[in-house]
């Protein structure tokens, strides 16, 4: 039976053709009619394509007949893809065997390629790498063979090459599958021990867990337990996912699916975790479980006061399928009432961002994200603090201190002075490296969190040309010397735009986000002055002028339409707008602070 | 075309849009008689040639006045041989003069410059030469543009690139102060935005869309505003042609307003002229008046000093000339 088994992701950069393969290989296994295909499939995939990032993951499981007569059940386990997600990706992948890892031919290996081989390495997993787009001009599948046989150390031949886009060689892709990848091994006899990688809400069924049987068998009726909590459910359904989840009498070691156990949240099924039975259970959990908690936090306005209703409803939405999101109620005097939100790190910010504005129509300012700081003030309370609304008097602070993280940062060597500039800049300590393959270095080094989420990893993928990839875990919290910076827009404080910074930096930021918003703050009919204060010091100044001229020179009988648009246009950006004092600030220079000028 | 249109009399036509003198005799010829067959001319009407320095010289201009053209509008843009050359023009300035010499020679009762400044490279004493010499050519009407840099033009890649010297903004006003002592000294009166006329020589064809009344339009890109409804057609000349031959209409886009975007729209046109927008005439066709539609922005807008009113009529000032998209903005 498990011979007949095998489990594995794709890992790939963005765009080099993940959901193309997947489709293909998916209408080569017979697992739905063309016109099925058309209808359902394709919709699905368009959603996601229109998303942008996928958070959650879609699984499969495809029936394929090899050239040896046997029909093999393949379980393609979808991967997010990104270092936030990173620990949800490594769950997904210790629930495979093998995986591929997709190359474009034209672009070659890249940094999130690099970064999820490392998770598939660390997971054992045996990897057949597949160079796609070969059917492109600017195709090089030649330098890209050797990039994967010197830089990456894996064996050239097992190389498969495709085109996804026009088919070819992806049946080669199917039967090496069969062929090189390993079978799941595990006892079914064992109790019952299911690694939960993946979990989604379904409005009428409530949460659908994805999971991998290591070991045992579990069906309808059984009582569950999960491992890390000890909560017990009873299962209503397991199955298979096929075009839809596709019910059956039980799932065994080796296997991937589904269950159903009438789990209201989520958060409550927490990947990672081991599924077990009540009545026989293991002895151990799986090894490998951690709770994820939120790092970075910012606050949500809602630029309409009366989109306030409907961002607690969207938020309560998200939740119900991304436990990893986390939020309370908060105001400000410039935007009015939002939320705290806590998030994994700063893209999954982005994409809950984007969501919010794209699925939910909701358009949002967010605040400077921040980390959750502590602070031991001179009566000797402690107090975590992660809002600059919050920071307590200087005066009656004792002492400061921010977390640390531990960095792994992978880049090939030539990039190694650049790399170790960028940490020093960011106060990194105890830097270190060596050589995991020749021509690679793997460079740690102890980062304050709060230097990582300020656009580090954007600045990294840059001075390396994208080569660089990155991980972290959360070290301990350090000593250190904080002050409020403050951004006062024609005399008034924006209180969005206050950040907590270190001091050695504070001038340097401030400055910073005085040019961001005067590039980002239309002129208006007066002088507007943009100044960073720390307490009552002015620290750093900027002006907008003011805008004198602003007339359409043309306007024709041809051109009235048009004109007309652009200036309603125009007019419903003004109204994204935030008015402070009598400035009015968009959305895009409460977002301009978040980042860097790009040097 | 509605049988309605097919009803009216023309009172003005405007035959432009890329350059129509590079239509021969024949064919303008051709299609002022079939305007005359199918519609007829008012007895003053105003008939409008656009046309460019280099297709003027070697024309017979009294044979285009014997065709009723009585209103020439000419496309010099510069009297300064390097910014010609910049803008893609094929004239020169002694060209350039010389078309307004023969022109004005052909006993063509009106005639209008479209001049630019703002462009690249321009300075305010190479605009006060250049606008001095289209004055002293005599035309009854100017048309005088900022350069606006269009998405998708050459002059917009070159811009974005930082290839592109434009004056500043501090240029570009003392340009326009340049404009007005010029034309003020010349006995010229700015009734729009970026028009100005001799006493009762205004474009009384341009005056209709700018009070934001009906037209008809036809060619390719052509648009019209009849009954209510805007009609573009199609851009492409190539496909404008097709369409026409096998019986098709080329039409590409409709639009109707409601009454309060109609009013709306015909108060930013209206605002564009320095007579501005009479409260009385907006009564008669949409029978509300500007405080009906709008509320707090009048007052702003008048606080600011871009807007005031007089008697019956709304009008930008002149601060609020120059700033006429911020008023704009708010009343759209």
């Amino acid at each position: 039976m498990m011979n007949h088994i095998r489990n594995f992701s794709i890992i790939a950069h963005i765009d080099h053709g993940k959901s193309t393969l997947a489709d293909r290989m998916i209408q080569l296994c017979d697992l739905v009619t063309a016109r099925e295909f058309k209808d359902q499939l394709l919709d699905t995939m368009d959603i996601e394509r229109e998303r942008g990032i996928t958070i959650k993951s879609q699984t499969i499981c495809l029936p394929y007949t090899a050239r040896d007569g046997n029909t093999y059940a393949l379980n393609l386990v979808d991967t997010p893809g990104h270092v936030d997600f990173s620990y949800e990706v490594s769950r997904a992948l210790a629930s495979c065997e093998g995986a591929l890892l997709l190359v474009d031919a034209a672009q070659g290996v890249e940094a999130q390629t690099l970064a999820n081989l490392y998770l598939a390495m660390e997971n054992d997993l045996v990897v057949i790498p597949v160079i796609n787009k070969i059917d492109l001009p600017s195709a090089e599948p030649e330098r890209v063979t050797f990039q994967i046989e010197e830089d990456l150390g894996l064996e050239a031949d097992l190389i498969q090459m495709c085109s996804a886009k026009n088919g070819t060689g992806v049946a080669e892709i199917l039967e090496a599958i069969v062929t090189h990848l390993p079978p799941p091994k595990g006892s079914i006899d064992a109790p019952l021990q299911a690694r939960i990688f993946d979990a989604t809400y379904d409005s009428y069924r409530g949460t659908v867990i994805s999971c991998r049987i290591i070991n045992g068998s579990v069906k309808q009726g059984d009582q569950i337990v999960l491992m890390s909590t000890g909560a017990s459910h009873r299962v209503e359904e397991v199955g298979l996912f096929r075009l839809r989840k596709e019910p059956c009498k039980q799932l065994s070691a080796g296997e991937v699916g589904y269950i159903l156990a009438g789990i209201k949240s989520v958060g409550d099924a927490k990947p990672g975790d081991t599924i077990t039975l009540r009545d026989r259970p293991c002895a151990v959990p799986l090894a490998g479980f951690r709770e994820v908690l939120p790092v970075v936090f910012s606050s949500l306005y809602p630029i309409a006061a009366d989109d306030y209703e409907d961002l607690v409803a969207a938020l309560e939405k998200l939740q119900l399928n991304d436990a990893a999101l986390s939020f309370q109620k908060d105001s400000s005097a410039a935007l009015g009432f939002g939320f705290r939100c806590g998030f994994l790190g700063l893209l999954h910010l982005e994409v809950v961002q984007e969501r919010l504005e794209r699925e939910f129509d909701i358009s949002l300012i967010l605040t400077v994200p921040s980390v959750r700081y502590r602070f031991t003030l001179t009566d000797q309370t402690e107090i975590m603090v992660d809002n600059p609304a919050h920071f307590p008097d200087p005066s009656k602070i004792a002492r400061t201190e921010e977390p640390y993280i531990k960095a792994s940062i992978l880049i090939p060597e030539r990039y190694m002075g650049a790399v170790m500039n960028l940490c020093m800049e960011r106060r990194g300590e105890n830097t270190n490296y060596h050589y995991p393959t020749p021509g690679r270095i793997e460079f740690t080094c102890e980062l304050p969190l709060g230097e990582v989420i300020y656009d580090f990893y954007d600045r990294l993928k840059s001075i390396t040309q994208g080569y660089g990839s990155f991980d972290y875990e959360l070290l301990d919290y350090r000593s250190s010397d904080l002050v409020k910076l403050d951004i006062l827009v024609n005399g008034e404080v924006v209180d969005a735009l206050s950040q907590l910074v270190h001091r050695s930096n504070a001038r340097e930021r401030g400055l910073s986000a005085c040019e961001q918003l005067k590039e980002e703050i239309p002129r208006q009919m007066f002088k507007i002055a943009i100044q960073a204060a720390i307490g009552t010091t002015i620290i750093a100044r900027t002006n907008v002028s003011a805008l004198r001229k602003d007339v359409t020179a043309k306007c024709y009988g041809g051109d009235i339409t048009r004109k007309r648009k652009l200036l309603e246009k125009q007019k419903a950006g003004k109204k994204r707008m935030k008015t402070v004092g009598n400035v009015e600030i968009p959305q895009s220079a409460f977002l301009s602070v978040l980042k860097r000028d790009a040097d | 075309m509605t049988p309605a249109a097919l009803r009216r009399t023309l009172s003005t036509l405007f035959i432009g849009g890329g350059t129509p003198t590079v239509l021969d005799d024949l064919l303008l010829h051709q299609i002022l008689t079939a305007c005359a067959d199918v519609f007829g001319f008012a007895d003053d009407a105003e008939i409008t040639l656009e046309s460019n320095p280099e297709s003027l010289v070697e024309r017979d201009l009294d044979e285009l006045r014997r065709y009723g053209v009585n209103r020439l509008s000419i496309g010099v843009q510069s009297f300064n041989t390097e910014e010609l050359a910049l803008l893609g023009r094929v004239h020169d300035a002694h060209q350039a003069e010389r078309a307004v010499q023969v022109a004005r020679r052909s006993g063509i009762d009106t005639i209008s410059l479209d001049m630019m400044y703002g462009l690249p490279g321009q300075t305010t004493a190479s605009w006060r030469d250049s606008l001095s010499r289209a004055i002293e050519c005599s035309p009854e009407h100017l048309s005088i543009y900022q350069l606006s840099i269009d998405d998708k033009t050459p002059f917009f890649r070159l811009h974005r690139r930082g290839e592109l010297h434009l004056p500043d903004e501090d240029q570009i006003l003392a340009m326009d102060d340049i404009t007005m002592e010029l034309c003020t000294l010349a006995g010229f009166e700015q009734y729009e935005v970026s028009n100005f006329r001799q006493p009762g020589c205004g474009c009384r064809h341009n005056l209709v869309y700018w009070r934001n009344e009906e037209y008809l339009g036809c060619g390719a890109a052509a648009v019209s505003y009849l009954n209510g409804e805007r009609c573009g057609r199609i851009a492409d000349p190539r496909s404008y042609c097709e369409l026409i031959e096998a019986g098709t209409s080329p039409v590409f886009s409709r639009e109707r307003l409601d009454r309060q975007a109609s009013f709306r729209e015909t108060v930013i046109m209206g605002l564009r002229l320095n007579e501005g927008i009479s409260d009385d005439r907006l009564d008669q066709r949409f029978g509300c008046r500007l405080q009906d539609i709008y509320g707090a922005e009048l007052d702003t807008l008048s606080a600011d000093g871009l807007l005031y009113r007089d008697g019956v009529r709304w009008r930008l000032t002149t601060r609020g000339r120059k700033l006429a998209n911020v008023v704009m903005r708010e009343l759209v």
